[in-house]
């Protein structure tokens, strides 16, 4: 079985570079670091919401008010990581709880994210394997244009929900889910539709903007700057097996990592993904001279991507052929 | 496979909120210590073939080193995705400090 053996590889790999006793001092789970960056967040959250809300009546300005708003609503993707991973927390219903609220507000399914994540944790960089590598790099400035606007995630989200909604999963996402828990994601999909239908049909009846101001429009125009975050974990890393250098630790500031929960040490979360996001700046002190640390900030390591790992302006792509057994 | 208790490992090699290895009659074994208490499941996870014994203890959850699937060390009950089989759990008993299984019957 591939998957098991690719699975066995990984750990082996973990264990040449960490071993067992230096991990468990990093893996205790904790609330009250989860809380504070959660809590923190929904509090930029709500102020920018109230600068959308003064800039109603100022007419353009509502617009880069809900661009900034879209930005504080894209960072929840961190929080929906790490719940997703279940490390977040330690007691368990605050996680699941705000890996939902996360996964509603930012249209990810919460429940196939976990599935989908588990298969990248075990392919990451693998061409035809690793789901969460959509763009085989991106290689090209349209696959890059594409990635970081976004339009590939809301096909992609929509894509899931509407599918999983009426009982169909596509072969190459069904293989990461065991056939006994299809129904849940079925089930997730009909739920979060529902819940978007009733956000829709009731703004139509009290005839109010509040749903397409505060989430909707600044969602879309805002999460372009995550995805730009993300491009950095991967992209232009080798598409191969290894530990060392299929992803990237980027060096930023403190601000940008509470906004990201610390993915920036992207090496070490993948490493040892059982490390909650606040115990990865120890890890990293710990092993980050054996990873692939690229002492660049987000901004230099985007222009690296832009100048170095893009060749021409259109793609060339490969079908993705789905595996023979289940993850 | 024989219905006796079989030695598995000293108590105190298996810290509080912890899990430990144990090859028994070739059975790979994961010994865990939570609330001051021993449990015992079979080692191997039952969605990716990962180590329990080198996952970590949460109360008394085992979270798979690798997907961070979720197991009920007393159950064996599958808690969270990725995993949804239920985990194969042994019965313990401490006697003179050393911790010992009852595998079952084949």
């Amino acid at each position: 079985m591939p998957h098991l053996d690719a699975n066995a590889e990984l750990l082996r790999r973990q264990r040449e570079i960490v071993d067992k006793k230096t991990l468990k001092k990093f893996t205790k789970r904790r609330d009250l670091p989860g809380l504070c960056y959660f809590f923190g967040l929904l509090a930029c959250i709500a102020g920018t919401g109230y600068l959308v809300f003064l800039s109603t009546s100022w007419g353009w300005v509502l617009w880069p008010a809900m661009l900034l708003h879209g930005i504080m609503l894209s960072h929840l993707f961190a929080p929906l990581h790490e719940t997703s991973h279940g490390t977040a927390f330690r007691t368990r219903w605050v996680n699941e709880a705000i890996l939902w609220f996360c996964g509603i507000v930012t249209i990810w399914p919460p429940i196939y994210f976990r599935y989908d994540h588990a298969g990248h944790h075990t392919y990451a960089q693998e061409p035809g394997k690793d789901p969460e590598l959509v763009l085989p790099a991106p290689r090209s400035l349209m696959e890059y244009i594409y990635y970081v606007s976004a339009i590939h995630l809301w096909i992609k989200n929509f894509g899931w929900l509407f599918r999983h909604a009426r009982g169909y999963m596509h072969p190459f996402n069904k293989q990461f889910v065991p056939d006994e828990d299809l129904w849940r994601i079925y089930l997730e999909a009909r739920i979060m539709l529902g819940i978007y239908a009733t956000l829709i049909i009731g703004s139509i009846y009290f005839q109010t903007w509040a749903v397409l101001i505060y989430w909707a429009i600044p969602t879309v125009i805002g999460v372009p700057v995550a995805r730009m975050l993300r491009v950095a974990d991967h992209t232009g890393c080798p598409e191969e097996p290894d530990l060392h250098t299929y992803a990237r630790t980027v060096t930023t500031d403190l601000v940008t990592r509470f906004f990201c929960w610390n993915m920036s040490y992207h090496c070490e979360h993948h490493l040892a993904p059982s490390v909650p996001f606040h115990q990865l700046r120890k890890l990293h002190e710990e092993v980050g001279n054996q990873m692939n640390s690229v002492g660049k900030g987000y901004i230099a390591v985007q222009w690296e991507v832009l100048t170095k790992h893009l060749s021409g302006v259109f793609p060339k792509r490969k079908k993705i052929q789905p595996l023979s057994k289940k993850i | 496979m024989v219905n006796d208790w079989v030695f598995a490992i000293s108590a105190d090699e298996v810290e509080e909120e912890d899990v430990m290895p144990a090859e028994i009659d070739g059975w790979d074994i994961a010994i865990y210590r939570a609330k001051g208490k021993f449990y015992a499941t079979h080692d191997k996870c039952t969605h990716g073939d990962a180590y329990l014994s080198e996952g970590v203890v949460v109360g008394e959850v085992i979270e798979c080193p690798l997907h961070q699937g979720r197991f009920c060390i007393k159950t064996g009950k599958a808690l969270s995705a990725p995993v949804s089989k239920p985990i194969e759990i042994f019965e313990t008993k401490l006697e003179d400090g050393k911790i010992y299984v009852r595998l079952r019957e084949t």
